[in-house]
């Protein structure tokens, strides 16, 4: 009993840590753009799929595979931008949040007809053999996964605090006006932020793809759950994100190994209503709430 | 030809549709536009008219589905009694589900909502015992309209179009009703700019509740009957594609509109089934038309349509160049409706607001410091300070808007701390906004017609049957609403859209609004800024007629003419402390006041 409490809570450590990734792709764009990015989910789907097809047809390992798919994903979620988001400044947050949500419905069927529905599994360098420590298994993928994630996380903070662009980028979700009088450019900001939300996607997509496996509807889940997480984590704090992803994760790891697999899901929106009704306020200090 | 005869017009056609579509298959497909057009009346009740992003909602309609399809089934109730329980659970959900939700506001109120959609998909997948999980539940038991032995000749499913779009029609004619009413009003108000609603005394939560059940009501009867027509239910119903497919429908027939969201079904109702049949381009071209109307398609269908009506009759005008004629205000200076009411306590002197040792920290700082006063009824009293003072939070407190950190708040001698600004709007006690707060895109004659709220006829019966009672009271709104823009000089400017108005005029209107709601006490926040000395004076002229009417008034302001030859009592703040109260020759007398207007001056302090 206590080794498979154990055991689901470590599990649940990594998946947590890249749904905090994926939290974190979604909280730039909301920051920036005050827009709730509905396509977030497929941009994590394409990155798994390019991660899948970077080794199969290009024949690159692993590693690079995961950096091709964030480059690549980059570029279609500038693309992303450039249709379903710019031509609609000025238009209500709702708009905005439709027009993703439609976006996301056209790529995820894009997957379908291109790829087909059928799973496909990212082929994995690691040796299968588990490292047995006391009473844990563990292989080394789910190792480097959570060291990767962490290591994006980190790196993401870091970028934020100590570039120049992650400066402006901290300065518009802050206060708009007043970075754009101080010369920040917008439009080449919220391209870079779509660039950088999608390759935090992509990077999510292609760690859990390789675990799990790459099809044209895995979004989905990931999308809300990375949501739950923003809102959990206090709107605009990456630590605080990546906190909660720890939580969600272990939570959903205890449910799976407790309960049934099947109600695994129910646990992030659980979890994210009763956030939202335990601190709302806590809501409105980043991501402005508007009409 | 009007609307209401077009709209006539167009139902008639709907129900001979049949005799034109022969085709099985086609009238299929309308039957399930027709379905779906309720689920589509149901959100455009909460996201079109109460503007609550509830991208949750139309999961509503797999909900009622569910319903009717578990009590007839399993419960093995017969399907008219399943269908209207279905209707009735759904109503509950829905409830459910917008409490805790309706502690958002705006997007955030909108994933929460979703977070549940999600949360009952998942349950249908899972709770196999009751849903039958993935699989879903089969062979329905199906409708069955008219007995087969009236042998009417009609085919079952022509039976069905008709009594379908006879139901539309009704659930068209009491929806007009009840957006033609307060309860509509109350939504359009909220969805425009809820805190002034609530200033006026629409209670936000009750109508955002009323809006999200009621809406929730109408998705849950069609997601019923869609049951037992299909005769198959499964989480499908539940899923993304048909909440886009719901979103397409309002908003392409026009958001807020009342016929829009049936025309959308209309017009874009071959969805649902297209969805069935196309297997793996669905989304796409949902995602892709769903697009294209955020796109081009911003006022749906129903926009263009007038959009279009309004291009001719401009052209008409011009090619009869006849000048509108302006409708003439006929001066009645006699006010009746608004003021007349008050007569009878214009003698006594009770104090109508008592203001008791308020004080209010944001953190560490303090805004008011044990802060008294009182209010007699009739009286004219000033609130000034400098900028900063804490006026203005003052005024929050006592209607409501602010919680006091200690102290209290009386009106009419009855507790009112820490009630909602819609209660202690009811209790007799409006204010205006520093910030000129209206409702922008709504006409003026609107805007003052929803201040009548506290006093108009509210309950939903009386709007659905247009009671004799509910009538009058609806006669008697729009004589108040005359006056009010007689006495803001407004009443040419009856269809202008207020944010159209100019500036004098839009504080004119906020005063009318104040007006309509005959709250016996009104709090003006700096009224006269920004005005026209023509203006002021005439803002002056109606304070003072308000008062031999037997209003009370409280006034922040700067404009110190204004204030000293209007108030009969003046209360002057600083820092946030009451420094100084009286008649306003006391006042300018008062050396604090001087200090805290002036500062001291240089060597001021040697001689106090």
């Amino acid at each position: 009993m206590m080794e498979l409490a154990l055991q689901q809570v470590v599990n649940g450590l990594m998946v947590g840590a890249i749904y905090a990734v994926m939290a974190l792709g979604l909280m730039v764009i909301l920051g920036i753009l005050q827009v709730i990015n509905m396509a977030q989910g497929e941009l994590y789907m394409l990155g798994g799929y390019f991660s899948y097809f970077a080794i199969a047809m290009l024949g690159v390992d692993y590693f690079t595979s995961i950096a091709v798919a964030m480059l690549l994903t980059a570029a279609a979620g500038v693309g992303l931008e450039r249709i379903a988001v710019r031509p609609l400044r000025g238009r209500p947050f709702f708009t905005v949040f439709l027009s993703t949500f439609a976006a996301s419905m056209i790529l995820q069927d894009l997957a379908q007809i291109l790829w087909t529905p059928d799973p496909r599994e990212i082929p994995s360098p690691f040796a299968l053999r588990p490292i047995v420590i006391g009473p844990l298994f563990l292989t080394t993928q789910r190792i480097f996964i959570f060291v990767l994630a962490l290591a994006i996380v980190i790196g993401f903070a870091a970028f934020l605090r100590f570039t120049r662009a992650g400066m402006a980028i901290r300065a518009l979700a802050k206060d708009r006006d007043a970075a754009l009088l101080m010369g920040v450019n917008a439009e080449r900001m919220h391209m870079l932020t779509f660039a950088l939300g999608s390759a935090l996607a992509a990077a999510a997509g292609a760690l859990l793809g390789a675990m799990f496996n790459v099809y044209p509807t895995m979004g989905e889940l990931p999308l809300l759950k990375g949501f739950a997480l923003v809102i959990m984590g206090g709107m605009g704090s990456v630590g605080g994100v990546f906190v909660s992803g720890l939580i969600l994760g272990v939570a959903e790891g205890l449910t799976a190994g407790f309960f049934a697999t099947g109600w695994v899901d129910v646990v992030a929106f659980v979890t994210l209503i009763v956030v939202l009704l335990v601190r709302p306020e806590g809501l409105s200090s980043w991501g402005r709430s508007r009409g | 030809m009007g609307k209401r005869a077009l709209a006539l017009a167009g139902f008639a056609l709907l129900l001979v549709l049949p005799v034109v579509v022969v085709n099985p298959y086609a009238r299929h497909v309308v039957i399930t536009a027709l379905l779906f057009a309720f689920a589509a009346l149901g959100l455009n009740v909460v996201f079109g008219y109460a503007g609550q992003h509830a991208f949750g909602h139309p999961v509503l309609f797999g909900v009622g589905a569910y319903a009717s399809a578990i009590l007839s089934m399993s419960a093995g109730w017969p399907v008219t009694v399943a269908v209207l329980a279905a209707g009735l659970v759904t109503t509950l959900v829905a409830a459910a589900i917008g409490y805790p939700c309706f502690r958002l506001r705006g997007i955030y109120f909108g994933v929460a909502t979703f977070a549940f959609a999600r949360v009952i998909y998942i349950v249908a997948q899972n709770w196999i015992g009751l849903t039958r999980g993935p699989m879903g539940i089969p062979s329905i038991t199906r409708l069955e309209l008219l007995p087969a032995e009236w042998g009417t000749g009609l085919g079952a499913d022509v039976q069905l179009h008709a009594v379908l779009v006879a139901l539309l029609a009704l659930v068209l004619m009491l929806l007009g009703r009840v957006i033609d009413s307060p309860t509509g009003r109350a939504w359009i108000a909220i969805r425009e700019n809820e805190n002034l609603a609530a200033s006026v005394g629409i209670h936000p939560l009750r109508y955002k509740m009323a809006a999200f059940a009621g809406g929730g009501l109408l998705a849950g009867l069609g997601g019923a009957l869609y049951a037992h027509y299909i005769g198959f239910v499964s989480p499908t119903e539940l899923g993304f594609h048909y909440i886009g497919i719901v979103f397409i429908l309002v908003i392409g027939g026009g958001t807020g509109t009342l016929v829009g969201p049936v025309i959308g079904a209309l017009v874009f109702g071959v969805l649902p089934e297209v969805l069935r049949v196309a297997e793996t381009a669905r989304n796409i071209l949902l995602g892709g038309i769903l697009l294209l109307s955020i796109a081009f398609l911003p006022e749906g269908l129903v926009g263009l349509w007038d959009r279009a009506r309004r291009r001719l009759r401009r052209v008409e005008a011009e090619r009869t160049a006849v000048a509108p004629a302006r409708r003439a205000a006929d001066p009645r200076p006699e006010q009746e409706v608004l003021v007349r009411r008050d007569r009878s306590g214009a003698g006594r002197r009770e104090a109508i607001l008592d203001v008791r040792g308020v004080t209010k920290r944001f953190g560490g700082l303090t805004v008011l410091r044990d802060v008294s006063f009182t209010v007699g009824s009739g009286e004219i009293v000033g609130l000034i300070g400098p900028n900063g003072a804490g006026k203005t939070t003052l005024f929050n407190i006592v209607t409501g808007f602010l919680r006091p950190t200690a102290g209290e708040v009386r009106v009419h001698g009855r507790q009112a701390t820490g009630a909602s600004p819609a209660s202690i709007a009811r209790m007799g006690l409006t204010r205006t906004f520093q910030i000129t707060s209206l409702f922008p895109e709504l006409s003026v004659e609107e805007n003052v017609r929803i201040a009548t709220h506290g006093w108009a006829q509210r309950s939903p019966a009386g709007a659905l049957a247009r009671s004799r009672s509910f009538r009058a009271r609806e006669l008697e709104i729009q004589r108040a609403v005359d006056e009010a823009l007689e006495l803001t000089r407004l009443t040419a400017e009856r269809d202008t859209q207020a944010r159209a108005l100019s500036y004098g005029a839009q504080r004119g209107l906020e005063m009318a609004v104040a007006l309509a709601t005959r709250s016996r006490l009104l709090l003006l926040d700096e009224p006269a800024a920004g005005l026209n000395l023509e203006e002021t004076e005439h803002l002056r002229e109606l304070i003072l007629s308000l008062r031999r009417g037997g209003l009370t008034l409280i006034v922040i302001e700067h404009d110190m003419r204004l204030v000293m030859g209007l108030c009969d009592r003046i209360v002057v703040l600083n820092y946030g402390e009451k420094i100084a109260e009286g008649s306003p020759q006391e006042i300018v007398g008062d050396p604090q006041v001087i200090e805290a207007y002036l500062g001291t001056a240089p060597g001021a302090a040697h001689h106090a």
